[in-house]
Parts: structure tokens; C-alpha cells; sequence
């Protein structure tokens, strides 16, 4: 410190005190602070996931930028290498902490580890958005709070420390930084926050305390380190007031869920429900064939065998909530406003607050059934895969809380096995039940369904629920069943679209269908009058638990005033009686018509169960359609969108780095220019002439012992000679220099810059903006080694030999000398 | 009080007329001649070490000639004795009195052609005058008058037949330089006129001693920051610290330096020290003050790479103090 000292007063700069490692008084209460708010904006996703792995995760990440920045800052590194060093360890630490469920828990990790690592650094955010929380807390998408930890550590750190000329600044900054890392957690959590308490008045207090704590370290370092208690006393007063003010302004501000900001909100799933096929489409695969064989039919095969539920339960393969003129399909979205009506990734467990008695129900899947659906009961609670890939399977399991359903897009086989616990709800249908109020739009094409509405239920009075249940009652006792099976009832095609639905059902002579058309039909005429309903695709268990075909029904929930969905079994509008043989056997054309043959029971197709025309066609006009909007960016095609999404991901992460770099070298040349003595700028200016000569690739000598002049003989500059000389002039004048010299200095500087890059291709210009070599570590200033070795600082000390003898033998320095 | 731009200038023109009138003589030695006029304007006296033949005398005479004053040439020899340097008191018989007879110390410039040849007790008889610009002989104190140079030669150490100069002998020279062996490109000049038997005769007198004086005084004036003083005090520091080193820099070597440095930046037409004069004269004004242990000449260490651990070990400042 005495040298220090006498280096100061003399201004020779020439000792440079070893940087204790360990942190000084204020240091570690900087360290303590950005610790606590961290692990307090840390905490924000303590609703995303299970557990507290990701706050354990998260703070380890956070002590290590913490760590990383301070040592980094004591060893005189610029904040560029703590983030490098923090990259380091975020890709090598990142596979043993975050994907030991995926079994990477090697400590030195391979390729696709790290590119595991990447992966869930870069897209992990649109995943845990559109992941129904909370979420495994020992999954891969820990990756993100780690990151969010050390992200959160590096601003805490880098911005306490950043050299800042403005006291209120240097004071402010970190503060605002972990600001914007808790509104960033926050953004990314749910809309049910962790704690009101913790995430306003703990994280106001403590950032308030900080605040006023380096302010008063900034106040002491102008005011020479008195302070007053009344300024102490008015800085408590100040904390408690804002303490006492955040946590009733937090509990008021965003109290309704559906008014906080969250991401969640805005993201929408990268999943198409509606590129499955309608299970109720494909309903005839259940059907009885009377004898006839059809390889596809599952009539007397085994769907499914239930355990842990009561005979006569329902048991829920599909809801279709969304009718297009063809065919009733499930869909993302069906239900107005912010709602979790979407197909959602899910984790082990299920946020799913349903009243009702809970069940523990397990599935094995027979021989019968295929598809991506899967068979559930109630409302899910937690699912657990036990066969065929479990692991797999709840990687992209997806469940959707408004309609029960749950699917498993990468397919389900018979033998495969889960387990779940789910909630029942009330669901039943009572004379006391009152729809919903909420007005439904017709779905497009359905209006022919509003005429037969209107004369079947003319004398059920006004109350909604009534006219339904009076038109229920109407298809029951007027309606026949057929499935369409036999010579005489081939003209009853299967499928559900407007015509089959029209011409061929309300207004044909004589309704016949069976479940498929009646609950479709009975969904809309629903709708007509105002009830929201939906179709559901299901099958009630029988005695023993085995669901065979036969047991699979169709059958329409209607929605309540109280939001719930009640069942109107399928036996309260369809009827079961076979239609009378009313229709001939072989029907004799009039004269002049020609009547179509009745369509076949179709071959199944090979996207699964939905096998009629229509949808056929409708299947290839979507295809057409997936392939143009199924990219990132509607419109383009989709090997764009994936082109886009993996090539664009890292170009945008290279370009942010290079961007960084660019900008770190904006800021520091402000820095520079805008020191607060002139002489300071005069000194900045010539540093950014060599450090713009250095990232051209000149070899500048550098080094504590090196001047100015030595410096000007290695940059290949006409005026680099002359500049140095007017730096040193203005520097070691009798004169203390204007800030109009300097500001003139740097013009001149600018001048030979742009001249100096102007001498070189386009291409090593843009090598030169984004070059860290002048970025990088400064020679340090030390002093003589003891036992006359060679010199730490003498890395240059060879290149300064050569120089002395070029400073000899090159042309006299007099000539290079331009007038002051 | 400071020197100007345009008295800096004059000084810096002044001193390239010098230069270049001296070259006539010291062919491709511009450093060294640059050199040795900055000891003749730092009121400094100047030492030039080197092997026989290298031109030693040659620019010791030049610069004697270059300058418009008396000059004596002091030929060293073992049986030379103080009294034949500093002058003799002799009785007049026919005054009855005794009266003094300068020797050839009392000019404007002398040289004192191979120093080390002449005894330990001859040698001391230059330290008073060198020192104080006088001679005390028999009590009587008679000073030598200004400018007063001594121009000092001497063969290496390891030559048979030479005495080394004390340490308060070699204190008082202001720089200790070498003249070195000329390029090819000079000496292929030199041979071209090797009928010119005496090049220093080229050398005609350019500058007044009262020009020289005036000159002096301008130097004085120029500002050092006290950023480049500490910058000396540090290098005088370390040069103590400096291993194999038995005699670091002491204060009248910080005060030459930086009296040096003075000239060096006026001649380069500045009005300001910069760290690089330091540099630049670290090694004519250091290498004959630091004392190297006996392990040194073992250990393959001489002074020069002393020096240059010394400059590569403390860094020059890069801003003025306070900045």
C-alpha cells in the first residue's frame, strides 16, 4: 500500500498492488445482496416447477457468476472474461446439474450433452411456457433457472462493479438490474405467483436497502466519508415506508390472475391438435358387422382393461369441441378469453383444481386399440407411463385441462401401460341445472340445423336448457339406430358432415344413425339455442373393467352457468330401435333419376380411425395448408420455419455476441472520450488508436513499460507518430490541456482511424469490428522481480529491445514531428 | 516559468546546426554526437569510452572546435601529475612573489584524452573543477570560467595499462557513451577521403560560449511534469533493488537525468519532458554510476542489461498527476 501510495503521488503508475482475491467489506455486502435478490427473482419459478432442485440449481449458478465476477474484477479481467468463463461453465456444469434425468451426469460432457444443454438453453423457454406447470422439477428444463442463476449473478456483480462516473448511477444500476432479472422470472412464470410477500416487499426492501447502502458508499466517496445520521435515519424511514407500501401495492396491482403479465399468456403451444383425425369420425370401427369381417373392426376386441374404477364410469377418449362442417375435432383455444383450453405439455403431475372424489386408475391397452388418444377418466391429477418408453412417452405427453383429453402424439400400442389419479366431478345432468349463459356462434355451415331446432322445441318454452333437453327427447323418440350394417340399411353412411347431418338425418324422412350422428347433431342443435356443448368420444365401463368396442359411445356434455360440463348420456337423445324396412331391399329408380350406390364401410385410412371421403379430402387440403403455416413464420413453407429455427437460433446467438462486442467497444471508447480530465481523454484517445491498430492486426507493442512513441513505431499510420507526440505534449505539457484540445484530438483520432481502415478490404474492417484482441488482457504493471529472473511484465520486454534499436537506426523521430 | 514554442524551436535549430556542422567530422554517429551536445548544454561533462581508433578524439575534438572558445587537449600518461592538469604556482624572482601558472584546465573545453591511462592521484586532480567550475591551488581557489567542458576519453578497463576511475570520479561526468564502429555506408565516406588527415579541422566554430550559455539557460527552463520526476525516482529506486547491483543511482545521478532529459527534449524542440528522453538517456547517464557486484561479471550481468531490466521493470507514467 505504501508503494501504492507513493505511486500516487507521484503519478508514475508504476507499482500496481497485488488484488487481494478475497472481497473487502463492501464487496461481500454487494455479493450478499445480489445473492438474496436472486434467489428471491429465483423463486419466481417456484409455481413452474416441483420441488426445490430449481432453487438450489438457480443459487449454485448465481454463486458461480458471483464468484466468477469477483475474481475476475480483482485480477483486473474486463467483464467480458467473467462472461466467457460463465459460458464455459454453463455448458460444462450444465449436463451433470440439470439432465441427470436424461442420464448426462458425466462430469466432463460429450457433444450431445452440451448440445443437449444448448438446445434447452435456446428453445427450454417456449418449452417451460407451454408446458402446463409445475413442471418435473428434476427435468431438463432445469437448464433454465441455472441460467437464469448465473444470468442473475453476472448483472448483480457486473453492474456493482461497473466504473461508472455518476455516483447515482453507479448506485442505481445494479439495482435496476435485478430489477429486470425478477420481471424477467416473473414474465416467465405462471400466472399464479410464487409469494406476493417474498416477490414484492422482500425484493423492494433488500433492493432499496442495496440502493441506499451504495449510495451512501458513493456519498462517502465524494463527501470523503462523513455522512450524517440524519441522513441514515431518513434512509430507514424510506425503507420501511417503501417495504410497507410495495407488499399491499403487489397485492393489489395484477391480484387477478388473469390480469398478471405473464408469457405464458401470449406463447402459444407448438402443437396442432387438428392435424389428428376425429375419433367420432372413425366410430364405426366399434360397431357390430352382424357377421361380416372387417380387419379394422374392433367390435369384440379388447380396448382397454380398467382398474380402480367403478362399473359404469365413464371413461373419456376424445372431446371434440369444435365443429367445421365436416367433421366435430378437437381443437386448441375453443373456449373465449385466457383459459388453459389448450394442449398442453404436462409433467408427472397436474395443476388441475377440480372438486370431486379422486380416483387411482390404471389402463392397459388391449389389443383393439391404436391411435394417439388416451383413455382417461375425470380430471387428471398425475399420470405415470409404465410400459413401452415411458420416458418417451411423457416427454410429449399433452393434456388439455378445459376438455379432459389427453394424447400422446408419438402413438400409443396395445400392451402399453399407464397409471394416473384423477378427480371426478360432478358431471351429471339434473332437472336444476342451468346453462351456461355464454353465447355460442353456429359453427360455420350448421345453420340448417336451426329450422328443425326451432319446430322441435316450439313447446319447451324459453329456458335454454329446456329446448335442449325437449330436441333431445324428439331425436330420441323419432329417431332410429342403424350403424349402417346389412343390404337394407347401407344407405345410412357413416360420417358427420353438413350433408350427412342435413339431407340425410334431421331433414330426411326418417332420422337413423347412430352415436356419431346423434351426438353431432345433438352438439349443435345445443349451440343453436345457446348451451355450449361439445361432443366426447368415450366408452362406460363395464363389468370386469374390460372396454371392448361395443362398449364405446358417443355422448354430448353440456356447459353449466357454473362453468362445469354435465353429461347428457347418450341414451337421452338417441334411439336404439333399427329403422323399419321401410327402405327396400333394391330400390327401382324413377325415371330420369339415378340413385348413387350406398358408400361402402370404408377401409381405414392410414392416419387412424377417420376414414370417410370427407375426410379424406379434408386431410389432403390440410396437408397442403400444414406445409405452408406449420413453419415459425406463417406463410413460408415449413423446412423454412426449421431452417429458421435451427440455423437462425445460432446466427442470432453469434450475432448477439458479435453485437456485444461491438457495443463493449462503443461503450469503452465513450469512456474514453468522455473522461473527466482532459489529459485522461488525451490518454483514451491514443489507447483507441492503438487498440483500432491492434484489431486490424498491427503489431503494436504492448505493456507497462511501453510509451506512446514506442507504441506509434508499430502502427502502420502516417500520423501515428505525430498523434503520439501531440498526446505526449498535451499530457507532460507545463499546460494543463482544454477539453477543446481533446475534443480536437479525438477528431484527428477519428480521422486516422477511418484512414487506417480505409487502407484494408471490407472484409478485415468487419474483422476488426468484431476482433477481441483489443479486448483482451492488458499487460500488467509489476515490479522487479527479486531474484533477477525475468519479468512478469517483460512479455514485451524483447519486442521493447528491438525497439530502442529501431528508435535509433529509423529516421529521426524530429521528422515524424508535426507543430503543436 | 517556462521556455516558449518558438525559444524551443530556436533551440531545436540551433542544435541540428551543431549536429550537422560536427558530422563533418563524426561520420554516421548522430546519436552520439547528439549526445555529447547535450552534456556541453547540461553544463555536463562527458566521457566516451570506446576501443583506440574508433574516433573518440575525433568527435572530442569536433565538439571543441565547433564551439567559438579555447580548447587544450590533456594527454593522459602514467607519469602525469595533477599539478601538470591544474597548473603550477611558481616564485618570481624578479617580483618576489609567487605567482600561479594555469594549466590546460583553465579552457572553455578540454580534453582529456585516455583518462584511465594517468594515476589515481592525477585523475582526483580533475574532481574539484569538474564538480565546481574551479581549481584551488596553494589555498587559492581560481575558477575555469564558462562554458567549461571536459570532453573525457578512455579505453576499456580490460586494456593493460589503465587505471580504473573512482566512483566520485565517474560521478562527475554527466554521460558515458561509446562512439562505436562506423556503418558500412560510413565507413566506405571515410575512406573515400582518407586524404583528409585531420577531419576535425573541418569543424569550424558555429556558436558562441555565450550562445552556449544562453542555450543552458533555456534547457533550465523546461517543464518536467512531476508525473516523469517520479518516474526518475522510481528508476532510482529500483536501480537499488536491482540484483548484482552493489551502487545504485544516487541523487546527483536523478539530477543528471533529469538535467539531461532538459537539453534532450529543447533539442527536440519541445518545452516539456516526456517519459522516452528518460528512456532515451537512461543508459549514457546510468551506466557509469551503477556499481555491479563481483557475481555479476559470473553471472554474464553488465551494466547495460541491468539498465534494461531496470526500464523494463517500472513503467513510465501515461498521465500527467492527478489526471
Amino acid at each position: 500500500m505504501k508503494r501504492a501510495a507513493h505511486a500516487s503521488a507521484t503519478g508514475t503508475r508504476t507499482r500496481v498492488r497485488s488484488h487481494a482475491l478475497l472481497p473487502d467489506r463492501h464487496s461481500w455486502i454487494d455479493i450478499g445482496f445480489t445473492l438474496a435478490l436472486a434467489g428471491i427473482a429465483l423463486s419466481a419459478f417456484g409455481t413452474s416447477f416441483t420441488g426445490s432442485t430449481y432453487l438450489v440449481v438457480g443459487l449454485l449458478g448465481a454463486l458461480i457468476a458471483v464468484v466468477v465476477t469477483h475474481l475476475t474484477r480483482a485480477a483486473g479481467w474486463p467483464i467480458i472474461s467473467a462472461v466467457v468463463i460463465c459460458v464455459v461453465v454453463f455448458f460444462v456444469l450444465g449436463g451433470p446439474l440439470c439432465l441427470r434425468s436424461l442420464g448426462d451426469t458425466s462430469v466432463l460432457p460429450g457433444a450431445s450433452t452440451l448440445a443437449r444443454v444448448a438446445d434447452q438453453a435456446v428453445f427450454g423457454w417456449k418449452d417451460l411456457l407451454t408446458t402446463l406447470p409445475p413442471i418435473d422439477g428434476d427435468g431438463p428444463l432445469l437448464v433454465l433457472p441455472w441460467l437464469a442463476g448465473l444470468l442473475a449473478g453476472l448483472v448483480g456483480m457486473g453492474l456493482a462493479h461497473l466504473p461508472v462516473r455518476r455516483p447515482w448511477l453507479a448506485a442505481v444500476l445494479p439495482v435496476l438490474g435485478m430489477t429486470a432479472v425478477l420481471s424477467g422470472a416473473i414474465v416467465l412464470g405462471v400466472r399464479h405467483p410464487q409469494s406476493l410477500l417474498l416477490q414484492g416487499s422482500v425484493f423492494a426492501a433488500l433492493a432499496l436497502a442495496w440502493l441506499a447502502i451504495r449510495a451512501h458508499r458513493a456519498s462517502a466517496a465524494v463527501h470523503g466519508g462523513t455522512t450524517s445520521y440524519v441522513r441514515g435515519a431518513g434512509a430507514v424511514v424510506m425503507l420501511a415506508l417503501a417495504a410497507g407500501v410495495a407488499f399491499p401495492a403487489s397485492a393489489l396491482v395484477g391480484n387477478d390472475d388473469d390480469e398478471r403479465a405473464v408469457a405464458r399468456n401470449w406463447v402459444e403451444p407448438p402443437f396442432d391438435i387438428g392435424r389428428y383425425p376425429s375419433p367420432l369420425a372413425g366410430f364405426r370401427t366399434y360397431v357390430d358387422l352382424k357377421g361380416t369381417t372387417n380387419s379394422t373392426n374392433v367390435y369384440d376386441k379388447t380396448l382397454l382393461d380398467v382398474e380402480g374404477v367403478d362399473t359404469g364410469t365413464r371413461i373419456r377418449f376424445a372431446t371434440m369441441d369444435r365443429y367445421d362442417g365436416m367433421v366435430w375435432g378437437a381443437s386448441d383455444n375453443a373456449l373465449p378469453g385466457p383459459a388453459d383450453d389448450s394442449f398442453q405439455r404436462v409433467s408427472s403431475t397436474i395443476d388441475n383444481p377440480v372438486e370431486g372424489d379422486e380416483v387411482d386408475v390404471t389402463v392397459t391397452l388391449g389389443e383393439g386399440w391404436k391411435g394417439v388418444w388416451l383413455p382417461t377418466v375425470g380430471a387428471l391429477q398425475s399420470m405415470a407411463f409404465e410400459t413401452g418408453d415411458p420416458r418417451a412417452k411423457a416427454e410429449v405427453f399433452r393434456y388439455n385441462l378445459a376438455t379432459s383429453t389427453a394424447v400422446v402424439p408419438s402413438g400409443m400400442a396395445p400392451g402399453d401401460r399407464y397409471s394416473f389419479t384423477a378427480v371426478q366431478p360432478d358431471d351429471a345432468l339434473t332437472a336444476e341445472t342451468v346453462g351456461s349463459a355464454e353465447t355460442t356462434a353456429l359453427p360455420p355451415g350448421a345453420s340448417f340445423i336451426q329450422g328443425p331446432t326451432e319446430k322441435w322445441t316450439e313447446q319447451a318454452g324459453t329456458d335454454p336448457m329446456d329446448r335442449v333437453l325437449a330436441a333431445a327427447e324428439h331425436l330420441r323418440s323419432q329417431g332410429k339406430y342403424s350403424d349402417g350394417i346389412g343390404r337394407t340399411e347401407r344407405i345410412y353412411v357413416a360420417g358427420h358432415s353438413v350433408w350427412r347431418l342435413s339431407d340425410e338425418f334431421v331433414n330426411a324422412p326418417q332420422i337413423v344413425g347412430n352415436d356419431e350422428q346423434y351426438a353431432a347433431t345433438m352438439a349443435l342443435i345445443a349451440n343453436d339455442i345457446g348451451v355450449p356443448a361439445r361432443v366426447v368420444l368415450g366408452a362406460v365401463v363395464p363389468e370386469g373393467g374390460r372396454v371392448t368396442g361395443k362398449d364405446v359411445s358417443a355422448w354430448v356434455e353440456l356447459r353449466a352457468a357454473d362453468g362445469s360440463w354435465r353429461t347428457l348420456p347418450t341414451e337421452s337423445f338417441m334411439s336404439m330401435t333399427p329403422p323399419a324396412d321401410q327402405v327396400p331391399e333394391t330400390n327401382t329408380p324413377m325415371s330420369g333419376t339415378v340413385i348413387p350406390p350406398p358408400n361402402p364401410i370404408p377401409p381405414p385410412s392410414d392416419a387412424g380411425e377417420q376414414s370417410d371421403a370427407d375426410l379424406k379430402e379434408r386431410k389432403a387440403t390440410r396437408k397442403k395448408s400444414d406445409e405452408q403455416e406449420d413453419g415459425l413464420i406463417p406463410g413460408l413453407p415449413a423446412w423454412i420455419g426449421v431452417v429458421l429455427t435451427y440455423v437462425g437460433g445460432p446466427l442470432l446467438l453469434v450475432a448477439l455476441l458479435l453485437g456485444a462486442v461491438v457495443g463493449l467497444k462503443a461503450w469503452r471508447r465513450h469512456r474514453r472520450r468522455s473522461a473527466d480530465s482532459p489529459s485522461a481523454r488525451f490518454v483514451g484517445a491514443w489507447r483507441e488508436l492503438v487498440d483500432h491498430a491492434r484489431d486490424l492486426g498491427q503489431v503494436v507493442p504492448l505493456g507497462p513499460t511501453v510509451t506512446r512513441r514506442e507504441q506509434s513505431l508499430g502502427i502502420v499510420s502516417g500520423q501515428a507518430g505525430p498523434l503520439a507526440r501531440r498526446a505526449d505534449s498535451f499530457v507532460f505539457g507545463p499546460h494543463v490541456p482544454e477539453k477543446a484540445a481533446a475534443t480536437s484530438y479525438w477528431e484527428l483520432v477519428d480521422a486516422e482511424r477511418r484512414a487506417m481502415s480505409g487502407e484494408v478490404g471490407r472484409w478485415q474492417r468487419l474483422r476488426a469490428a468484431i476482433s477481441l484482441r483489443s479486448l483482451g488482457v492488458r499487460p500488467r504493471r509489476t515490479s522487479a522481480a527479486p531474484d533477477g529472473a525475468p519479468r512478469e511484465a517483460a512479455a514485451d520486454t524483447g519486442r521493447t529491445r528491438g525497439l530502442k534499436s529501431r528508435l535509433r537506426t529509423l529516421a529521426d523521430w524530429r521528422s515524424r514531428r508535426a507543430p503543436d | 516559468m517556462t521556455i516558449s514554442h518558438e525559444q524551443a524551436e530556436w533551440f531545436r535549430s540551433t542544435f541540428d546546426q551543431l549536429t550537422d556542422n560536427m558530422e563533418k567530422a563524426v561520420l554516421g554517429k548522430r546519436h552520439v554526437v547528439r549526445l555529447a551536445l547535450t552534456c556541453l548544454l547540461s553544463e555536463g561533462h562527458v566521457l566516451i569510452e570506446d576501443f583506440p581508433g574508433t574516433g573518440k578524439t575525433m568527435l572530442a575534438r569536433a565538439l571543441a572546435n565547433t564551439v567559438q572558445g579555447s580548447h587544450a587537449r590533456i594527454q593522459f600518461t602514467p607519469d602525469l601529475l595533477p599539478s601538470d592538469v591544474t597548473g603550477v604556482t611558481v616564485y618570481d624572482q624578479h617580483k618576489g612573489t609567487f605567482e600561479f601558472h594555469p594549466g590546460p584546465i583553465f579552457h572553455t573545453i578540454v580534453l582529456a584524452d585516455e583518462i584511465n591511462r594517468a594515476s589515481p592521484k592525477t585523475q582526483s586532480a580533475l574532481l574539484e573543477v569538474m564538480e565546481e567550475g574551479r581549481v584551488t591551488v596553494d589555498g587559492v581557489a581560481h575558477p575555469v570560467g564558462k562554458p567549461f567542458l571536459v570532453i573525457a576519453t578512455q579505453n576499456p578497463i580490460e586494456q593493460a595499462g589503465t587505471y580504473r576511475l573512482p566512483e566520485a570520479q565517474l560521478d562527475r561526468f554527466l554521460m558515458k557513451t561509446s562512439v562505436g564502429y562506423p556503418d558500412r555506408q560510413a565507413t566506405v565516406e571515410l575512406l573515400n577521403n582518407a586524404a583528409v588527415r585531420d577531419r576535425a579541422g573541418l569543424v569550424t566554430p558555429v556558436i558562441t560560449a555565450a550562445t552556449i550559455a544562453q542555450m543552458s539557460g533555456l534547457a533550465d527552463q523546461v517543464y518536467v511534469d512531476p508525473a516523469v520526476i517520479g518516474y526518475v525516482a522510481e528508476l532510482a529506486e529500483e536501480s537499488r533493488r536491482q540484483p548484482h547491483v552493489k551502487l545504485g543511482l544516487s541523487p546527483r545521478g536523478c539530477l543528471a537525468l533529469v538535467r539531461v532529459a532538459k537539453t534532450w527534449a529543447c533539442a527536440d524542440g519541445r518545452d516539456h519532458v516526456v517519459p522516452d528522453d528518460i528512456k532515451d538517456l537512461a543508459e549514457p547517464v546510468l551506466s557509469h554510476r551503477l556499481l555491479l557486484d563481483a557475481e555479476a561479471q559470473f553471472s554474464g550481468v553488465d551494466v547495460q542489461t541491468v539498465i534494461s531490466r531496470l526500464l523494463d521493470s517500472v513503467a513510465p507514467p501515461t498521465d500527467r498527476v492527478g489526471a
